[in-house]
């Protein structure tokens, strides 16, 4: 999998929350693609292409970041610091998908540099219904960022 | 005048230059008091020239007053031969002058009394500034016995020379017996005496004491042994050769007692700070918990239920469907209970931003965003004019988002729904309020009323979680306001709040609020 182009990487440690955002995608092609990843350092594994995902370059960067913020070993918030910060991750998409709308969480994120923040309905119908508009979006609508987008300036 | 008398009358004439030296005034009178012989200290001290006073009987030109009676002095003179003592005479200008009076009684040579010689020294102004004197120290004593301070002097040895009323009171020891006793074995405990005497020696050896001319505190000893702090000052005052030591000082029990309770207090204070702190702490995390933990399981619940009904329903018989619905009826249920608590829970951590609200304005919008409640229902609203009030908009937006849902909620079966906001003043203090002509709730219930997840009415009938009043109450209160309800059961209810601290702290009883409108 690590060689194949990842289209959506998905950074979520619940094995039931992963089957179904997978399920709500199914009916896309999108599924197929998908990278799963169970907690913060292993997200930063593959975003940075270390570790088990050393033969992964930045020159293919995931077209859209799902991340999670209550994560195991590093939170969500910490994972967003470190992609927006390096100008090799900084211009990948990242939408915050979680359980909670507290204030601190969504103002924090949005301090961090998050594209999109949406909160994982406790109703599936509308849970379903926002994931698949998400893959909708940014995998049909909006214009991925260009190679040179992730140059050093 | 016999012969004797007439010879001694010669001598003291001839004498007379002598006599008339003294200041002092000096007369001979005979066993009948009259007048043989007068001085020139006689002539000033009394006015009468000599001319005038012989011959004349010496107490009635003199109008001489006697410490006792004058035949008992005579009988003195006779058996002594001489007498002392203070007379008041009057002067030839009528002034009256105390005199020392000393008398000696004159012999003929055969020993029988002749006459008496009396020298009288004026001791007037003596006498009166002896008055003066002793009037200032009764003034003084006065002044120190009215003290609430203890007033004691001790001399350079040591010894009690001053002891006022206060000193007696808090001590134990009177006046009397305190004057002269050794300072430090009636006052001062025994482990401080040693102190107490080096400290002394020390300022009678160089003039220095680190403890004189301030306020300091220290343990003192009653006579019945019990042990106490007192605040004192001592001032050395040097007289003569030495010194003597004044101090004012009083009993601080009390003072200690009410500083060790505000040192317990602030102890405590600290303490549940700091508790209460940590809850704080524990409550975000528990709310933080409570927003990403719990809807977790509740999707996955509501999630797999749903995709059972889709993929499984056609094949399903209505009863396991029905429960499948419940499933799914149950798990929105929760969500709306999370969400409240949460919401309950950002109500009490946010900080009051108060600004001049216009609560007709904040009333119209919320009846607005209540729209959809109120489309297919017959509602007469009565609102009423409402005043500009500083209040946090949001906040108090919400209250009447919950008072005026709840009007609603419960006038669901009354053919002609009334529901009145408005305002009544009680005691000066403005109390708004929100009635309804719905199903009311028996006040037996009231104190349930505000509480969390309280419920008056069943779920079948009336649907909610039992947040809204919480979140009514916390806000109000946020705003350090009351809220209160009346109701009655099928004949509506009244809630009634108050926004800021009002003028009068007491609590007016409800059925003058009920009564006033």
């Amino acid at each position: 999998m690590t060689k194949d182009e990842i289209e959506i990487l998905l950074v979520e440690d619940d094995a039931t929350d992963v089957e179904l955002t997978k399920r709500a995608l199914r009916h896309d092609k999108l599924a197929g693609s998908i990278q799963v990843v169970r907690d913060g350092e292993e997200a930063l594994d593959c975003l940075f292409c270390r570790g088990a995902y050393s033969a992964r370059g930045f020159d293919r960067p995931p077209s859209l970041v799902l991340l999670d913020l209550k994560l195991p070993k590093l939170s969500g918030h910490e994972v967003l610091r470190e992609v927006k910060s390096d100008p090799r991750t900084k211009a990948i998409p990242v939408v915050v998908m979680t359980s909670s709308v507290e204030e601190a969480d969504l103002a924090q994120s949005y301090r961090l540099g998050v594209n999109s923040y949406v909160q994982k309905s406790v109703d599936f119908r509308l849970f379903e219904e926002r994931v698949k508009q998400l893959g909708l979006y940014w995998m049909h609508v909006n214009e991925a960022p260009p190679p040179s987008a992730f140059l050093m300036e | 005048m016999t012969e004797e008398l007439k010879n001694q009358v010669g001598i003291w004439r001839d004498n007379a230059a002598l006599l008339n030296l003294t200041h002092d005034s000096i007369f001979v009178r005979d066993m009948n008091s009259r007048i043989l012989f007068w001085n020139r200290g006689a002539e000033e001290t009394y006015g009468w020239t000599k001319a005038e006073a012989l011959e004349k009987v010496a107490q009635v030109l003199l109008s001489t007053e006697f410490p006792k009676p004058p035949e008992q002095i005579e009988a003195d003179v006779l058996e002594n031969g001489r007498w002392e003592g203070e007379l008041v005479h009057r002067r030839r200008d009528g002034t009256r002058i105390v005199v020392a009076s000393r008398w000696a009684l004159q012999h003929d040579a055969q020993g029988a009394p002749i006459g008496i010689l009396e020298t009288n020294n004026d001791i007037t102004s003596r006498k009166q500034a002896e008055e003066v004197l002793r009037e200032s120290e009764e003034r003084n004593r006065a002044v120190l016995d009215t003290a609430n301070e203890a007033f004691i002097a001790m001399d350079a040895e040591g010894r009690i020379t001053n002891w006022n009323h206060q000193a007696e009171v808090t001590f134990g020891w009177s006046r009397v017996e305190a004057i002269g006793r050794l300072l430090a074995e009636t006052i001062i405990p025994p482990q401080y005496r040693e102190a107490h005497r080096r400290g002394l020696q020390h300022f009678l050896a160089t003039g220095q004491g680190p403890v004189l001319d301030k306020r300091f505190e220290i343990t003192a000893l009653r006579r019945d042994g019990h042990e106490f702090p007192v605040e004192l000052t001592i001032a050395p005052i040097r007289v003569g050769p030495t010194y003597i030591f004044n101090s004012f000082l009083h009993d601080i029990t009390v003072r200690k007692q009410t500083e060790e309770a505000l040192a317990r207090q602030k102890v405590e204070l600290v303490r549940t700070n700091v508790e209460l702190a940590a809850a704080n702490k524990e409550l975000e995390a528990f709310t933080y918990s409570v927003s990403h933990d719990l809807r977790a399981p509740l999707r996955h619940i509501g999630g797999f239920s749903q995709i059972l009904e889709e993929e499984f329903g056609p094949r399903m018989d209505p009863a396991a469907q029905q429960s499948l619905r419940y499933i799914q009826k149950g798990v929105q249920e929760m969500g709306q209970l999370i969400d409240d608590l949460l919401k309950l829970g950002r109500i009490g951590r946010q900080a009051l931003k108060e600004q001049p609200t216009e609560l007709n304005l904040l009333v119209e919008v919320v009846l607005a965003d209540l729209k959809p409640e109120t489309e297919r229902r017959q509602i007469e609203w009565k609102i009423g004019q409402l005043p500009s009030v500083k209040c946090d908009p949001g906040l108090v937006k919400l209250v009447f988002v919950n008072l005026l849902s709840n009007a609603i909620k419960f006038t669901r079966h009354q053919e002609r729904a009334i529901i009145q906001v408005g305002q009544i003043r009680v005691k000066g203090e403005q109390v708004f309020f929100v009635r309804d002509n719905g199903v009311g709730f028996n006040m037996r219930y009231v104190d349930k009323l505000f509480g969390i997840f309280q419920r008056l009415h069943r779920q079948d009938d009336f649907e909610g979680t039992g947040v809204g009043l919480a979140n009514v109450r916390r806000i109000i209160h946020k705003h350090g306001g009351r809220v209160w309800a009346e109701a009655e059961p099928c004949k509506g209810a009244a809630f009634y709040f108050t926004l800021g601290i009002s003028q009068e702290n007491s609590l007016e009883s409800k059925s003058m609020v009920v009564g006033g409108q």
